[in-house]
């Protein structure tokens, strides 16, 4: 009974690991609640009306990540906004670009991009303030809002950077509040609840706006477009897919806002989360539905945890492959030393999702970037720790070793290596520590692992999903730490 | 065996060794005498290529250093400091076996050596193998240095201050059987010390240096009967007094 159970947990970790030769749909989505719930149910919709295997790569962070994996093959489809499409995609302002033929038109000259019909609803940025706050001022439209100078604000970091969001608005109006931060979406109503903040930005149909009872303004000098969501999908991938179209086209015109403002709030508020609610929609038994989440969940943890572990192990590995040599050379050559470990010492001092920003462009999201990173984040306290393991070897030992006429391999052999084993080690071990960590943030990325749950559940305010992520990715760094630690005492030549 | 040819040695321009001349013959121990700084180590380790010199030749069985291939000259030549060196990862029998493995003897061959080579130093195969470096008293490590130096056969021995770190009374003991294991084995010695009693008791020859540039040189006896320099006359002293003990025997054995 134990062996099969263990039998199945290795084999689900090992299928984990392996891609499927098969070659999967894979669906993309922006980190925030609504794009989650449509792209489920794009997920959903595919997996019971087809035979195809589905992928997701969900909360991707932003527009431009979402567009550009779509771009390059690395997802096959994403819910995305039409007016998002033109004025951050195509760059354009004229608002015949953002009319829905002409946007598809020249999506598809363009990318070969297309988008499928729209849901139905509009979700344009609004700015929002608590209703008490609306009633006690008198507030209905943004010229209103406008004559207000005391009150705090903070916005989504896309809305601060957009022509279309921040900027444009802020002159349309002529805003001037008394503070303007960035925050993320998700956090930024916890904010207003806790009277931090006084105005953020919303979507028109967050479920929040319900929940959390507050005002959307009237944009009275329509400055804001048309936001309509559809899916956004490679033309490429519905050839290959034949049939994929109509499916994905299942609930074209079906959501109106108020429905999504529903899905959105049942989304948040339900432990569950959006896969649930999606279920619920395509209206599936409930209680069926429950139970298999639970199983899904754990199934979930143990698949990001054997993603995880296996970016950190082929990081660490690759790490250790160049890593040990390139300490070893060091070591025979101190003047080449100095440079490299410089060059090192710089390499780990950028901030990690600075690193994994910087590596988009090179390498697009997913897998590679990630393994990029994580491997150049655990190649120095190897390289490191080797060299001055070596180094710091007491000098009569390799002079004894150099005075008996041993070859430089012998002396690597029989001296070098097993004296520096323990810093070496030491090296290794530190570096898997930091990989475990820095591996949570490659998720932002794309590259899967248990940093997803945590940023879904940071996205979706899931604290349960937050967890889920949080607590095996500790307990991974705390054992994966005392397990070569134990082999460090293991190796230790000094006896 | 050894021959130095006006050999001169600089680090840049600061002198380590200027024209030293000397020939060891076969089987004899000679004795390099001085303060730290006078150049002995240096000489030593021109022998087996460690250190190269500016000018002059050092001649080792009849061939130039600078001809010989580098590793066989070093596997033919014994080596012990006073650091002993053993590597403390491997025990007393892999230790004394290293250049034997080096060399690629069969496991029964070295097995066979070490502990022959255990015997000479009078440490019980069966007692030390197994056992690590750390296990081993200061005396005792220096006496697996010795057996390790002498794996191969050796007819050359290089001794750099070997028993610099032991006390008055294990100095002595280790000493004593260095002698006897040396007779035995008829191994042509460089020994370096600053240890005056040291060098009248263990050098057929002393060769005493200063600054890096020999001073004297000659057989104890002729040294203490005439000294030609002033600082050799100072350095006698203390030894002249200890001869008058009951120490004769073991000087002229």
């Amino acid at each position: 009974m134990r062996s099969s159970r263990f039998i199945a947990v290795v084999l689900i970790l090992v299928l984990a690991v392996c891609q499927g030769s098969e070659r999967s749909i894979i669906v993309g989505s922006k980190p925030f609640t609504e794009n989650y719930v449509l792209a489920e149910l794009l997920c959903q919709l595919i997996e019971t009306n087809t035979n195809y295997d589905v992928e997701r790569k969900f909360g991707l962070e932003g527009t431009w990540m979402c567009f550009r994996a779509l771009e390059r093959g690395e997802i096959d489809l994403y819910p995305e906004y039409t007016g998002t499409g033109a004025l951050v995609i195509l760059k354009s302002d004229n608002k015949k670009d953002q009319q829905f033929e002409n946007l598809r038109n020249t999506f598809e000259e363009r990318f070969g991009i297309t988008w499928l019909e729209p849901f139905g609803f509009n979700n344009s940025w609004a700015l929002v303030v608590p209703e008490a706050l609306a009633v006690e001022r008198n507030l209905q439209t943004y010229s209103q809002l406008a004559e207000q100078t005391d009150l705090q604000a903070a916005f989504t970091h896309e809305f601060l950077e957009r022509k279309d969001g921040w900027p444009g608005l802020r002159v349309a109006y002529g805003f001037q509040f008394e503070e303007v931060k960035g925050i993320r979406h998700s956090l930024a109503y916890s904010a207003i609840m806790e009277g931090i903040i006084k105005v953020t930005d919303a979507y028109t149909t967050d479920g929040e706006i319900l929940q959390y009872d507050l005002r959307l303004l009237d944009d009275d000098r329509h400055f804001f477009p048309e936001y309509l969501a559809a899916p956004l999908v490679r033309l490429e991938t519905l050839q290959e897919f034949p049939g994929l179209e109509g499916v994905l086209n299942t609930f074209a015109g079906k959501i109106d806002n108020a429905r999504m403002q529903q899905l959105n709030l049942q989304a948040n508020e339900t432990g569950d989360g959006y896969p649930r609610v999606v279920s619920a929609l395509l209206s599936k038994r409930s209680m069926e539905q429950q139970v298999g989440l639970v199983e899904a969940r754990f199934s979930m943890i143990l698949r990001q945890t054997g993603r995880h572990l296996f970016l950190t192990g082929l990081a660490v590995l690759m790490a250790c492959v160049a890593g040990i040599p390139g300490g070893i050379l060091m070591s025979h050559n101190r003047k080449a030393a100095i440079a490299i470990m410089g060059f090192a010492n710089v390499v780990q001092t950028i901030p990690s999702i600075a690193l994994l920003g910087a590596l988009i462009p090179l390498l697009g999201i997913g897998f590679k970037p990630a393994i990029v990173a994580l491997f150049l984040y655990s190649i120095l306290p190897i390289l490191r720790n080797t060299y001055t393991g070596i180094v710091d070897i007491p000098k009569s030992l390799t002079e004894v070793a150099d005075a008996q006429g041993l070859t430089s391999s012998q002396k690597l052999t029989y001296l070098e290596l097993p004296q520096a084993a323990p810093s070496i080690l030491a090296g290794i071990r530190t570096s898997t520590v930091i990989c475990v960590g820095t591996g949570t943030l490659a998720a932002f990325i794309g590259s899967g692992g248990l940093g997803e749950p945590i940023l879904t559940g940071i996205s979706l305010n899931d604290t349960g999903l937050i967890l889920s992520g949080a607590i095996p990715a500790s307990l991974l760094a705390l054992i994966l730490d005392f397990v070569l630690g134990r082999v460090a005492v293991a190796v230790n030549p000094n006896k | 065996m050894i021959r130095f040819d006006q050999v001169s040695k600089f680090y840049g321009s600061v002198p380590a060794l200027r024209d030293f001349s000397l020939e060891a013959e076969k089987g004899e121990t000679v004795v390099l005498l001085g303060l730290s700084g006078s150049g002995k180590t240096t000489t030593l380790r021109m022998v087996n290529g460690m250190v190269m010199p500016s000018s002059g030749q050092v001649m080792v069985r009849g061939c130039d250093v600078s001809d010989w291939p580098l590793i066989d000259l070093r596997r033919s030549i014994g080596y012990v400091i006073q650091e002993v060196g053993l590597f403390p990862h491997w025990t007393v029998a892999q230790n004394v076996g290293m250049l034997p493995k080096v060399v690629e003897w069969d496991s029964k061959k070295t097995r066979q050596r070490v502990e022959e080579l255990l015997e000479l130093v009078r440490l019980p195969y069966s007692d030390y193998a197994l056992r690590y470096p750390s296990e081993l008293s200061g005396g005792e490590a220096q006496r697996v240095g010795v057996a390790r130096a002498l794996a191969l056969k050796p007819d050359i021995l290089l001794m750099d201050e070997p028993f610099g770190a032991l006390d008055t009374i294990t100095r002595h003991h280790t000493q004593t059987q260095f002698l006897q294991i040396n007779e035995e084995q008829n191994v042509t010695t460089l020994f370096v010390t600053h240890d005056i009693q040291e060098a009248f008791r263990i050098g057929d020859r002393i060769v005493i240096m200063k600054e890096g540039c020999v001073v004297e040189m000659g057989t104890p006896e002729a040294l203490l009967e005439n000294q030609e320099s002033d600082y050799t006359q100072e350095l006698l002293v203390s030894v002249t007094l200890q001869f008058s003990g009951e120490e004769k025997d073991d000087i002229t054995r």
